[in-house]
């Protein structure tokens, strides 16, 4: 599974979630690019709110980029 | 709920809707309207005024700046209000579009609100500090202890383990009693020049917003590292009183943590050795997960605890934090107040 960050035009450093400027050279001009999954980190099945409406057990995942960034993904 | 709030306000100070020169607002369903609509509904006329936006941490935050408006002599009495009222879908709604984080990664892929969010943040929290689902209860039982005197608390009654181990699954590991219950409600305090029957004083507040850019895992909150110059204004020890945030056990105990009440090595027996000592009390009219989370009124919910505290009790030096705003995974804000009762 690819998550769509952003990679900054002048460093190339990537960001998940996208920023909308570099933390590194303060670069305005960021571009899509996919980041891939290296790793499970843990995970939950959720079944009901309180609050919310589900619409059945579904299971998330907290899952390691591969530019080091955390991320959340649906199993 | 926000009028019932500030009608509260006026009688417990004693001051005239007059007397009313500033005004703190914080909701997420008071829009369209803002703190302006609010001052015009209530006849206010205002030399100060502020919109509060940072949801958990939005009391600490206008606390701040009242406190600031108040010495710079901008204003006389600043009524600092946070509440929400959640009809049919107001809060399907909220938590659907609660940022653009949300409403382009979670709401596509079916994360509905916050619970799976501080389901996986618990999971990593038990890893990494060798918790069980046990000293998660052991909280949770005793906020609900507390909660017993809270006549305004939506659980009043003692909870067991066995009830709380197998109340319903909500998100792994969380239970039913985990999640705080979405409330509606307000709160509201006074920050004023002219000391109430009894005085009590801001010593310290300190702030410390998306300090880990979002890169983190959510398990160490920004007070890990404002708490050194914390309590160089006021001893830990000599501190009775805590309302920690409390919308996920798991972040009270990150806060515990952060500000050194318990360690990362020892979380348990040290949890357990705070909870049975009540040195210091932990949320001691519930919390919300006792009282509930009455949207961004949550905010303000740990200072009126504490601010109670310190007029109704022996207690004399109190902390709250604020927490909240999940920008993605978890709460970018983080918040801190010292508060001491003049006696």
């Amino acid at each position: 599974v690819i998550l769509q960050g952003n990679r900054c035009v002048e460093c190339n450093l990537t960001y998940f979630p996208p920023r909308a400027i570099c933390g590194e050279c303060s670069e305005t001009s960021l571009i899509d690019c996919g980041l891939g999954t290296t790793l499970v980190i843990a995970n939950t099945e959720v079944l009901r709110g309180p609050g919310v409406s589900h619409e059945g057990p579904v299971r998330m995942e907290l899952v390691l980029l591969s530019n080091g960034s955390l991320a959340i993904r649906r199993e | 709920v926000l009028a019932d709030a500030f009608a509260a306000l006026l009688e417990s100070s004693g001051l005239a809707i007059r007397e009313i020169d500033g005004l703190a607002v914080s909701s997420f369903t008071l829009t369209p309207d803002r703190a302006i609509d609010l001052a015009v509904k209530f006849g206010l006329k205002l030399s100060w005024i502020m919109d509060g936006g940072t949801g958990g941490a939005s009391g600490v935050d206008m606390t701040q700046h009242a406190m600031r408006a108040v010495e710079a002599g901008d204003a006389k009495n600043i009524a600092v209000l946070g509440g929400d009222v959640f009809r049919d879908a107001d809060f399907t709604r909220l938590v659907e579009n609660y940022n653009r984080n949300t409403q382009e990664l979670l709401t596509p892929i079916g994360v509905q609100g916050p619970n799976p969010l501080f389901a996986l943040l618990t999971q990593t929290q038990m890893k990494e500090l060798g918790l069980t689902k046990e000293d998660y209860g052991r909280l949770v039982i005793h906020q609900r202890k507390m909660a017993s005197s809270n006549p305004n608390a939506l659980y009043r009654e003692a909870l067991s383990m066995d009830e709380y181990l197998s109340a319903p699954q909500v998100a792994t590991p969380l239970g039913m009693f985990d999640c705080v219950p979405v409330a509606s409600g307000a709160n509201g305090v006074l920050i004023s020049e002219t000391p109430g029957e009894t005085p009590i004083a801001i010593r310290k507040i300190l702030v410390a917003h998306n300090f880990d850019q979002h890169e983190g895992d959510g398990t160490v909150t920004g007070l890990s590292q404002i708490s050194n110059d914390l309590f160089k204004e006021m001893e830990r020890d000599s501190i009775d009183v805590v309302a920690l945030y409390d919308d996920y056990p798991a972040i009270v105990i990150a806060q515990l943590a952060d500000l050194g009440f318990i360690s990362r090595s020892n979380a348990s027996d040290d949890l357990q050795r705070v909870l049975s000592s009540g040195r210091p009390l932990i949320n001691s009219s519930g919390g919300q997960l006792s009282s509930g989370q009455c949207g961004a009124g949550a905010g303000l919910h740990g200072m009126v605890e504490v601010v109670d505290a310190l007029c109704n009790t022996s207690a004399k030096r109190g902390l709250v934090t604020g927490y909240g705003m999940v920008a993605y995974r978890y709460g970018a804000c983080a918040n801190v107040m010292l508060l001491e009762a003049i006696k």
